[in-house]
C-alpha cells in the first residue's frame, strides 16, 4: 500500500486538474486487499513491491503481484453497457502502473491492462477499447497504448498503437509508466516514464480521430488474446490505475520518487560468492526455481539456497541428479536450474587454452573475475531448421560440441598458483527438460595438442575429449550419479517410513490374529517346503477318491465340457433366469419359469432342452451360432439315460511328479526368474562345484538381493499397469513414463502395499517418471475409468473391460461399479460422457432382450464410492489416511489393507504364475466365478505375504525353494481345469522378449549401444511434447518409436534393430491396455529375426573389447571356446558331438588366429561423424539422407576386431550364430 | 444428410461390445452384403493427410496469397464424364474409368496425426480396454497368405502400433521393409553374409540341432522348430529373389518412376508371390519438406508429390491389367485426413476430416470415377457419405470377408468393422 498523504496535499493544491480526472479503478495489490479480480494461471500475490528507502512513498511492507506469463492474468468482468470502464469518442483516459519486468522478448507486446481483445466467445477479436502495454524494441521496454477504431462507412476499423521512443531495460527494477489520451484527438496522447513525460509515435495504423470500439468484453490485467504467451506480462505489477480524464503533468511527475539506484537494477555480471570451495574436486550446487533462461540471478535472494549439493571429480556434467518429491517419487525440477560448480585448480606455468561447453547460458569465473560466457539455450522451432555441418573438432580427432550446445574458448596465463574457479550454467527451464547437454570445462595445456577435461580431484583421471574416453567417463560418472539419486531418494522417502512402519505393524498384527491354513503332511511326494506339502496333500486325496470312483467317458469327455463351455458363464456361479447347471442337484431344480431344468429320463419335461434348440424363442446360448444338432442330441441322450453325474475320474498312473532338475538347469532358470539374464560361465562353474546342500537356497537369496532384480520384474508391472509412454506428444491412450517410479520402487524393495499406494496416489512429475505418469490416458474420454480398469485387473482380479460402456454380460460388474471406482481415483464425481455409453437406439428393434444392459445414462453423475463390498466390506482406520476426505487415498488403503484378502491373494497368485507358468487361479486378472486349484495353498501364500509385511521377495523365495519349482518344465497346468491343475511340473516357458535381448547382450559380453530414446536430441521441446527416455541399458527401457508420421527422418535405427527382436517375441512397445499374459505362440518372425535381424549381426560379430573377442583371443583350444559358448548362451556344456562340430570348424588356423600387431586395448574404428538430426531439422531433405546413412550403418554393424585373422574370425562368428539360433536358446530351461 | 449410423460416431468402445447383441439379432443388412472375390489388396498410404481439393476433389481455384479459399491447382477432365481431378494427375485422369474416388470419407479426428492414422488403419477410436487390429492384420487373420510360402501381410514403411495386429496377436503382424533396396527385417540375409557363409552357418546349425532333437510331443517346442524351418525357407534364395527389382525390364521400372514407384512395383512382385495384403507408404517427406502434411511452405512443392503418385498408380494399374491381375487386386489410396480449402498463415493448409478423398482402383469393382458429393469447397458432405467403417467394410467385402463377422479378443466378440456397410454401388 502506498502512502497517499503526499498526493492528497498535491490534490488540494491543484483542485481543477484533479477534479478533471476521476479514478475509475485502482489496485494496490495489498495483502489484505479483496477485490473482484479473478486470478487465472500463475498469479502470485504478496510479493515484494517497491519499498523504502529506495521508494520512500511506499509502505515498508508494500506488496505487489507477480505474473508468471503463459496467460496468467487477473480478470474483471465488465458491468455491461455504459460501464465506467467504457471509453468512447471525446472521453479522456489515463492509465498508469508500477512495473518490474523480468522477461520481455524481442518484439513482444505484453499487456499491463486492457479492455477487450480477450478472445472470449461472443466478442469480436478486434475489440480493444484501450490498453496499456509494454513493447520491446531496441532492447528496451517501451510504454505503449493501443485501441481499435470503430468501423465507419467504407472505412473498416483499424488498430492504433502509440509507442514511446524512450524505454527502460528489462530487469532494471521498478518503474512507473503511464499514458493519457482523449479519444477523437490524436494529438492528445502523452506518455510517462518514471515521472518524466516522454515522446512517442503512432507507429501502427497511424493516428486517428475516430472513436474506439466499445463493448461489454472484460478487463484483463497481465494478458490478452485468450492468454497468448507472447502477450503475457512476466514480472511484477503494482499500483495499477485507470482514470477518466487526464491526470495533470504534476501529478504524474510526482508519482515516481526514487532515492538512489533500484537494487534490482541490472548490474554488470557480478559473482555471487560460493561458500566452501573445495581444494580438490568440484562442489556442485543446484538452485531451482529461477525464472529466466537468458539472464542471471543478481542476489542470493534471487538465487535461492541450493536444493542439492554434491561433488564431482572433474567438471563434466552429463546430467543433473533426479529431483524427488517429499515421498521419494520422481518430480520435475522447477523453472530454470542454476548449476554452480566451484573448485580450486592449480595449473602449470604457461599460457593454456580453456574450452567451455554448455547447453544453457553459462559463465566462468577465475579468482572472482568473469572470463567467459556462452549464449542461452536455443529456442524451439518447427522442424525446418537447416541441417548444420558437423561442428569443427577442437583438435584433430576430438569430440565436437554436443547437439544444441554452445562452446567458447579462452586463454589463461598461469603463474602456477592455485586459482579459484566458479562455473555456472543454466539448465533447462520452465518449458524445457533439465538436460545440461555435454556440459564440461576442458583445457589444452601449453605445449599439448589435445583438450582434456579439467583435472579436479586427486587420483581421478579426467577424460581427453575423444569419443572413447568421453564415453567411458560418462559411464563412470553415471554410476556415481545413480548412487547419488539413490541416496537422495532414500533420504526423501524416509519421511514416510514412520507411516509404513505403522502399516507394517498392522499387517503383522493381522497375520498374528488370523491363522494361516495348517500345512498338511504328505509322505508320498518329494517335499522341499510347505508348497510341496500342499500340492502333495491334494494328490493324496485324489488317489484315495480315485479308488472308489468310476470313470464315465461320455459325461466327462463330452457332456460336462459342453455344459461348461456353453452354459456355466451365466448358470454356475451366477443364477441367470433362476437356473444353475453346475451340479446335478442344481440341475434338477426349477428356475424362474417354474420348470425343472432337467427331469432325468424325460426329454419333454426338461426345460434345458426347450431352450437350446435352434428354433427356440429365446435361444440359449444367446451369442454365437448356438448348439449344433449333434450337441443337442448328445444332451438328449444323456438326459434320457438319467442325467447321471459320476465323480471325476482320475488316472492315478498319470499322477507323477516330474524329476527334479540338475544344477545347471536350476541355475539358469533361477537367474532368468530373478534378474532376467542367465549366469555367466564362471558363475555356473562355481555353482556346480559347490558341494553345500543348501546352495540352491543360498543362490536364490543372493539373486533376490541383486539390484538387477528390478530390471527383470519391472517388465511385468509395465504390462499389467499398461505403462505406455510415447516419445512424441501423448496420444493413443499414452501414459507418462512411470517406469522410473516402478523401477525405483523395485530397486528399493518397497513393500507391495506401499508401492501400490504410491502408484495410486499418482505423485511427482507426470512426464519425468513420477507415479503421476499413471494418471495420464491421452485420447481417452474418461482417463480415470481406464485407470480403474487397470487397478481392477492388476490388484483385485476384477476384469471390468465391458463395464467401460455397459454392464458386463458375463460378469456381475455394472458400469456404475467401474465409474464409482473411477470417481474415487479422480477424487470427485464423474459425469458419464456419451462416448462411453451404448446409444439408446441400440436397444430398439431387438428380437430378444439384449444381454448387455446400460443402467447408467449419459451425463449421469457418479459419486465416488467403493463398489465391491463382497470383496472388502470393512473400512480403513482413520490413522491410515493423511487426508481424511481424500477418496483416492482411501481407495489405495482399501485395496492394500490386509483385511482386503483379495489383494494379497491376487498378488500371491500373480507371483506363483510368473514362476510356475500357470496360476492357482486362472486367468490371473479375472477371478469372477473362478476356482483356485489349491485354495489352501493360495490362502497360505497370501498369509505369508501379509506376514512378511507385503514383501514380494518373500513369496518368490518360498516358491523358488519348493521342489515344485525345481522340477522339469513338462507341465500342462495352464490349459487344465482348476481341479486338474496338479502342478506335477512347472509349465515350459519361452524366454520373454526382454530376456531374449538381455541374454544376447550379456552372453556375448557386450553392452546395449543404441541412440538416446528421444526425437529431441538438442532439448528444445517441452517434456509434455517430447520425452527423453535416455539411453537404455536393459531391454525394459525401450519404448515404441511412435513413427506414426512415417517420416524416415524420425527413425532411430539402432533402437529399431533391438525393437524388431523385442516385438517378435511378444513385447509391446505401446501398451494401450493392461495385459497379464504375453503371447507365447511361435511364429515365423521369431527365428527369422534371430537368424537375419540387425541385432544378430551385432551379436554374431567379434568387435574390439567385447566378451566373445576376449574369449576368442584367450582360449587355449577350440574345445574351450565350444564349452564357453554353450555355457554362456545355453547354460550347459556341449555334448561330445556338439564339441566336435565346433572344433572341426575352429581348429584350422586356430594357432595363428591372433594378430599381435594391434595394440590393446583396441580402440574401435569410427566412421566419419554425421550431421545431427533432431526434431528441429527433421523436415529438411538432408535429414532423411543422414538417417538413411545411419540406418545403413546400423545394419552393417560395427567394424570387426583387427586382432583376429578375418577368415578364422568369420568361422567363429558362424559358430556363435549357430549357437544362439538353436531353438533351445529361447526357452527357460 | 448425415450417415445413418452417425449416432455411433465418437463411441469409443461401444461397437466392440455391440457384437454380443448383433450376433443374436438378425441384421437387416446381412443378406444383402455384397461380396467380391479379390485375392490381394495394396493399401497405398499417404501419411500426413492428402488435401482433397488439391488432388482428387478439385474445386474453384483459390489464392494462397490473398487467402481466398479454393484449390491450389486447376482441375482437368478425366476418362469419366463429369469427373475432374487436379492437373497433376494426367495419367490417373486417363485411367479413371478403372477407379472410384470416394469423395465423402469422413471422421472426427484432426488435431493429432497419430490418432487419425490409427483411425484409418483400425477403423476405430482408442479405448484403452481393447487394442484393435489393423486392416492388414484382419485380412491376414481372415484369409492368410495366398500362397503358403509367402507372408500374408507386408509393410513397406515404418513399423508402428497402428499398423499392428492388436488383440489378434503377433502372428498376424506385418513383415516390414523401409525401402526397396532391402528385404524385410528378419527375412533378408545381412548383406555381408555370403552364400558360402550362409551355407556354413546353416549346415552347422542343422548338425547341432540334431543333438538335442525335440521331443515331438511337446507342441510348444515343435511349433518353434517348424517356425524356424519356415523362416529358413523364406529367407532362402527362393522367396527373397522377389526383392530383386532389377529382374524387371528397365522400361517398366522407368514407367513406375522414383522410390515410391519402385515400392509399387515391388508390391506387384510380392503379390505375384502370394502376399495377401501390402501396405505401401508414400512417406517421402523430404521432397517438399513435410510430405503430404502441407502446412505453410510445404505446399509449394506438393505438385511433385502428386505427379510422383500419378505416375506410380498409373503404372501399377497398367502393369496389373497387362498381367490380368487388376480384377484380383484392390488398390486403395488412403490417408489419415484431408485438408481444408482455406490457407494457413504461410499459404499452406491445416487439417480437415469432415470430408476427404480415398481412391479405389481395380478389385473387380463396378467403378464410377467418383462416388459421393461434397459442397462447393469440399468442406462438407452433400450426398452419399462414406464413414470409415463403410470404407473398411467395402475393402473387406471386396476381398470376400463378411464385414459384420466377429473376431474375438479372448472371449469378447469384436465385429470386424464398426457396423460398416460396403458401398453397394461398387458391387452391383
Amino acid at each position: 500500500m502506498r502512502f497517499f498523504l503526499p498526493l492528497l496535499i498535491i490534490n488540494l493544491l491543484l483542485v481543477s486538474f484533479t477534479f478533471a480526472a476521476e479514478q475509475v479503478a485502482f489496485w494496490h495489490f495489498g495483502t489484505e486487499e479483496t477485490s473482484k479480480l479473478k486470478a487465472v494461471g500463475g498469479v502470485n500475490r504478496d510479493q515484494k513491491g517497491p519499498r523504502p528507502p529506495v521508494y520512500p512513498d511506499f509502505d515498508a511492507n508494500n506488496t505487489a503481484v507477480r505474473m508468471d506469463g503463459g496467460g496468467a492474468r487477473f480478470v474483471l468482468e465488465d458491468t455491461g453497457a455504459n460501464s465506467k470502464f467504457d471509453f468512447t469518442l471525446g472521453d479522456s483516459i489515463t492509465l498508469e502502473a508500477w512495473v518490474q519486468v523480468t522477461e520481455l522478448r524481442s518484439d513482444e507486446n505484453v499487456y499491463i491492462i486492457g479492455k477487450g481483445r480477450t478472445y472470449q466467445k461472443g466478442f469480436s477479436k478486434e475489440n480493444q477499447n484501450w490498453a496499456l502495454r509494454l513493447r520491446e524494441s531496441d532492447g528496451n521496454a517501451k510504454v505503449s497504448f493501443l485501441f481499435f477504431s470503430k468501423g465507419e462507412k467504407d472505412k473498416p476499423g483499424n488498430w492504433h498503437r502509440w509507442t514511446s521512443k524512450e524505454g527502460f531495460p528489462v530487469r532494471s527494477g521498478w518503474h512507473h509508466v503511464a499514458v493519457s489520451y482523449t479519444f477523437g484527438n490524436s494529438e492528445s496522447v502523452a506518455g510517462w516514464l518514471d515521472g518524466k513525460k516522454i515522446a512517442g509515435v503512432w507507429d501502427m495504423g497511424g493516428a486517428t480521430n475516430r472513436a474506439p470500439v466499445v463493448d461489454d468484453d472484460s478487463i484483463w490485467i497481465g494478458s490478452s488474446m485468450g492468454g497468448s504467451s507472447s502477450n503475457s506480462f512476466r514480472g511484477y505489477l503494482d499500483e495499477i490505475g485507470v482514470h477518466r480524464g487526464i491526470l495533470s503533468d504534476d501529478v504524474l511527475k510526482s508519482r515516481f520518487r526514487r532515492v538512489g539506484q533500484d537494487p534490482l537494477a541490472n548490474k554488470p555480471d557480478a559473482l555471487i560468492p560460493v561458500a566452501g570451495i573445495p581444494k580438490s574436486g568440484f562442489k556442485v550446487d543446484l538452485h531451482e526455481g529461477w525464472s529466466l533462461v537468458d539472464g542471471w540471478p543478481a542476489s542470493n535472494e534471487e538465487l535461492k539456497s541450493p536444493l542439492i549439493s554434491y561433488e564431482v571429480p572433474y567438471p563434466l556434467f552429463h546430467r543433473i541428479p533426479v529431483r524427488y518429491d517429499a515421498w521419494g517419487i520422481r518430480d520435475s525440477w522447477q523453472g530454470t536450474v542454476v548449476l554452480r560448480a566451484a573448485g580450486e585448480i592449480t595449473l602449470p606455468m604457461g599460457e593454456h587454452m580453456f574450452l567451455v561447453r554448455s547447453k544453457g547460458a553459462s559463465r566462468i569465473w577465475l579468482d572472482g573475475k568473469l572470463v567467459a560466457k556462452t549464449p542461452p539455450h536455443a529456442r524451439e522451432t518447427g522442424g525446418h531448421e537447416q541441417v548444420q555441418p558437423v561442428p569443427a573438432s577442437p583438435a584433430p580427432g576430438q569430440r565436437p560440441t554436443g547437439y544444441g550446445d554452445h562452446e567458447t574458448k579462452f586463454t589463461v596465463q598461469s603463474m602456477g598458483k592455485p586459482i579459484q574457479l566458479v562455473f555456472e550454467s543454466l539448465v533447462g527451464g520452465k518449458k524445457w527438460r533439465h538436460e545440461p547437454g555435454e556440459c564440461c570445462i576442458a583445457i589444452k595445456l601449453q605445449g599439448e595438442n589435445e583438450f582434456k577435461v579439467l583435472p579436479g580431484k586427486k587420483g581421478e583421471t579426467p577424460p581427453a575429449l575423444n569419443d572413447y574416453e568421453w564415453e567411458k567417463a560418462v559411464e563412470y560418472l553415471e554410476s556415481k550419479m545413480l548412487a547419488l539419486d539413490d541416496q537422495i531418494r532414500k533420504k526423501a522417502s524416509q519421511s514416510q517410513d514412520a507411516y509404513w512402519a505403522m502399516r507394517k505393524n498392522a499387517s503383522l498384527d493381522w497375520a498374528k490374529n488370523h491363522t494361516a491354513p495348517k500345512v498338511p503332511q504328505t509322505g508320498n511326494w518329494p517335499v522341499q517346503n510347505e508348497v510341496d506339502q500342499f500340492l502333495g496333500a491334494r494328490l493324496d486325496v485324489l488317489t484315495q477318491t480315485a479308488k472308489g470312483g468310476q470313470a464315465d467317458e461320455e459325461f466327462h469327455g463330452q457332456v460336462l465340457p459342453l455344459l461348461r463351455e456353453q452354459c456355466f458363464r451365466c448358470h454356475a456361479e451366477k443364477t441367470r433366469g433362476g437356473y444353475r447347471l453346475n451340479t446335478r442337484e442344481e440341475l434338477l431344480k426349477a428356475g424362474d419359469s417354474g420348470k425343472a431344468g432337467v427331469v432325468p429320463g424325460d426329454i419333454a419335461k426338461s426345460h434345458l432342452l426347450d431352450r437350446i434348440r435352434p428354433d427356440a424363442s429365446e435361444r440359449m446360448p444367446p451369442n454365437g451360432k448356438g448348439l449344433d444338432a449333434k450337441q443337442v442330441a448328445l444332451l438328449e441322450r444323456w438326459i434320457k439315460a438319467g442325467a447321471k453325474w459320476p465323480a471325476e475320474p482320475v488316472d492315478v498312473s498319470q499322477l507323477k511328479m516330474a524329476p527334479t532338475i540338475d544344477d545347471m538347469t536350476f541355475l539358469r532358470r533361477a537367474y532368468l526368474d530373478t534378474i532376467g539374464v542367465p549366469p555367466t560361465a564362471q558363475e555356473i562353474r562355481i555353482f556346480v562345484a559347490d558341494l553345500d546342500p543348501s546352495k540352491r537356497a543360498r543362490v536364490i537369496d543372493k539373486l533376490l538381493a541383486d539390484p538387477r532384480y528390478a530390471d527383470h520384474w519391472i517388465s511385468y508391472w509395465q504390462d499389467i499397469l499398461a505403462e505406455n509412454p510415447n516419445i512424441l506428444k501423448p496420444t493413443l491412450n499414452n501414459s507418462g513414463p512411470f517406469r522410473f517410479f516402478l523401477h525405483e520402487a523395485l530397486k528399493d524393495d518397497r513393500p507391495l502395499d506401499r508401492m501400490v499406494t504410491e502408484l495410486i496416489m499418482m505423485r511427482g512429475a507426470m512426464y519425468q517418471g513420477g507415479s503421476a505418469g499413471f494418471a495420464l490416458a491421452a485420447d481417452n474420454d474418461v482417463p480415470m475409468a481406464a485407470k480403474a480398469h487397470i487397478v481392477g485387473t492388476a490388484f483385485l482380479g476384477l476384469e471390468m473391460q465391458c463395464a467401460r460402456c455397459h454392464d458386463a454380460p458375463f460378469h456381475s460388474i455394472s458400469q456404475k461399479d467401474l465409474f464409482q471406482l473411477s470417481a474415487m481415483l479422480d477424487r470427485k464425481a464423474l459425469v458419464l460422457p456419451k462416448s462411453s455409453t451404448v446409444p439408446a437406439g441400440f436397444f430398439e428393434n431387438k428380437e430378444r432382450e439384449s444381454l448387455i444392459k446400460a443402467s447408467l445414462k449419459p451425463n449421469e453423475k457418479i459419486e465416488p464410492m467403493w463398489p465391491f463390498k463382497e470383496i472388502f466390506s470393512g473400512d480403513v482406520p482413520e490413522a491410515w489416511l493423511l487426508q481424511k476426505d481424500d477418496n483416492r487415498e482411501k481407495l489405495a488403503a482399501m485395496i492394500t489393507s490386509p483385511e482386503n484378502k483379495r489383494f494379497a491373494r491376487v498378488m500371491a497368485n500373480r507371483y506363483w504364475k510368473k514362476l510356475m507358468g500357470a496360476g492357482l487361479v486362472e486367468p490371473a486378472f479375472d477371478w469372477e466365478n473362478k476356482n483356485a486349484s489349491h485354495p489352501e495353498l493360495l490362502e497360505w501364500l497370501s498369509h505369508q505375504l501379509i506376514a512378511s509385511g507385503f514383501q514380494p521377495k518373500q513369496l518368490i523365495r518360498i516358491i523358488m525353494n519348493s521342489n515344485a519349482y525345481q522340477r522339469e518344465a513338462l507341465g500342462s497346468n495352464l490349459a487344465a481345469a482348476p481341479e486338474k491343475r496338479y502342478f506335477l511340473a512347472p509349465e515350459r516357458r519361452r524366454m520373454s522378449a526382454e530376456q531374449v535381448v538381455d541374454t544376447l547382450f550379456s552372453a556375448s559380453g557386450r553392452k546395449i549401444r543404441v541412440e538416446e530414446i528421444t526425437f529431441d536430441a538438442d532439448g528444445r521441446q517441452s517434456a509434455s511434447v517430447m520425452l527423453n527416455l535416455g539411453v537404455p541399458r536393459r531391454a525394459w527401457e525401450f519404448t515404441s518409436l511412435s513413427n506414426e508420421r512415417d517420416r524416415p527422418s524420425l527413425a532411430l535405427p539402432r533402437n529399431q534393430a533391438v525393437i524388431d527382436v523385442l516385438e517378435a517375441f511378444g513385447w509391446r512397445g505401446a501398451r494401450q491396455n493392461p495385459a497379464t499374459d504375453r503371447e507365447e505362440s511361435a511364429h515365423l518372425l521369431q527365428p527369422a529375426i534371430l537368424a537375419n535381424g540387425t541385432l544378430s549381426t551385432w551379436i554374431g560379430r567379434l568387435t574390439p573389447q567385447d566378451g566373445l573377442t576376449r574369449l576368442a583371443i584367450e582360449a587355449e583350444n577350440p574345445t574351450q571356446i565350444a564349452d564357453e559358448l554353450y555355457l554362456q548362451f545355453l547354460g550347459r556344456l556341449p555334448t561330445e558331438v556338439e564339441r566336435e562340430n565346433v572344433r572341426k570348424l575352429l581348429e584350422p588356423g586356430f594357432s595363428a588366429r591372433v594378430n599381435r600387431q594391434v595394440a590393446e586395448p583396441e580402440i574401435p574404428e569410427t566412421l566419419p561423424r554425421l550431421p545431427r538430426i533432431s526434431w528441429t531439422n527433421h523436415l529438411v531433405e538432408e535429414a532423411t539422407q543422414v538417417k538413411l546413412e545411419m540406418e545403413k550403418r546400423a545394419k552393417t554393424g560395427d567394424a570387426p576386431t583387427r586382432r583376429l585373422d578375418a577368415n578364422w574370425r568369420e568361422r567363429m562368428e558362424d559358430v556363435v550364430w549357430a549357437v544362439f539360433n538353436l531353438p533351445e536358446f529361447v526357452w527357460v530351461p | 444428410m448425415l450417415n445413418r449410423r452417425s449416432f455411433l460416431a465418437g463411441s469409443s468402445t461401444f461397437l466392440a461390445t455391440h457384437a454380443l447383441a448383433s450376433e443374436s439379432q438378425k441384421s437387416p443388412l446381412a443378406p444383402s452384403i455384397p461380396m467380391g472375390k479379390v485375392d490381394h489388396c495394396i493399401y497405398i498410404w499417404l501419411g500426413g493427410g492428402m488435401g482433397q481439393t488439391d488432388t482428387l476433389d478439385p474445386k474453384r481455384l483459390g489464392d494462397p496469397k490473398k487467402k481466398v479459399a479454393g484449390s491450389y491447382y486447376k482441375g482437368i477432365p478425366t476418362a469419366v464424364r463429369g469427373v475432374q481431378v487436379c492437373e497433376h494427375f494426367p495419367k490417373v485422369a486417363d485411367q479413371l474409368d478403372r477407379m472410384t474416388i470416394l469423395r465423402t470419407v469422413n471422421h472426427d479426428v484432426i488435431d493429432e496425426h497419430a490418432a487419425a492414422v490409427n483411425r484409418m488403419h483400425t477403423g476405430r477410436t482408442v479405448s484403452g480396454t481393447v487394442v484393435y487390429p489393423s486392416l492388414g492384420s484382419v485380412v491376414a487373420h481372415q484369409k492368410g497368405a495366398v500362397q503358403d510360402i509367402a507372408p500374408a501381410y507386408v509393410l513397406i514403411g515404418y513399423p508402428n502400433v497402428t499398423r499392428g495386429p492388436g488383440f489378434l496377436g503377433s502372428k498376424y503382424n506385418y513383415l516390414y521393409l523401409t525401402d526397396t533396396a532391402s528385404g524385410p527385417a528378419g527375412l533378408s540375409r545381412p548383406e555381408m553374409i555370403t552364400d558360402s557363409r550362409q551355407n556354413r552357418r546353416e549346415s552347422l546349425l542343422a548338425e547341432l540341432r540334431k543333438v538335442r532333437s525335440v521331443a515331438s510331443k511337446d507342441a510348444k517346442l515343435a511349433d518353434y522348430e517348424s517356425a524356424l524351418e519356415q523362416s529358413l525357407r523364406l529367407s532362402g534364395p527362393g522367396f527373397s529373389s522377389v526383392f530383386q527389382l532389377d529382374q524387371e525390364p528397365a522400361s517398366l521400372r522407368e514407367e513406375y518412376g522414383g522410390e515410391f514407384g519402385q515400392r509399387c512395383l515391388l508390391a506387384r512382385r510380392l503379390l505375384e508371390r502370394g502376399v495377401r495384403f501390402i501396405e505401401v507408404s508414400h512417406n517421402l517427406n523430404f521432397v517438399n519438406g513435410t510430405g503430404w502434411d502441407v502446412h505453410n511452405q510445404g505446399i509449394l512443392n506438393q505438385h511433385i508429390l502428386i505427379r510422383d503418385l500419378d505416375m506410380a498408380i498409373a503404372a501399377l494399374v497398367n502393369d496389373l491389367e497387362k498381367k490380368k491381375m487388376l480384377d484380383r487386386t484392390l488398390i486403395v489410396v488412403s490417408t489419415e485426413f484431408g485438408r481444408p480449402p482455406e490457407f494457413d498463415g504461410g499459404g499452406g493448409r491445416g487439417h480437415q476430416s469432415t470430408a476427404f478423398s480415398v481412391l479405389l482402383a481395380g478389385g473387380g469393382l463396378k467403378h464410377c470415377g467418383a462416388y459421393g458429393e461434397t459442397d462447393e469447397l469440399a468442406k462438407k458432405v452433400v450426398s452419399n457419405p462414406v464413414s470409415v467403417p463403410d470404407l473398411f467394410a467395402t475393402i473387406h467385402a471386396s476381398m470376400g470377408i463378411d464385414p459384420s463377422k466377429n473376431l474375438y479378443d479372448n472371449d469378447r466378440p469384436v465385429p470386424i468393422t464398426d457396423l460398416g456397410v460396403p458401398v453397394k454401388k461398387l458391387f452391383s
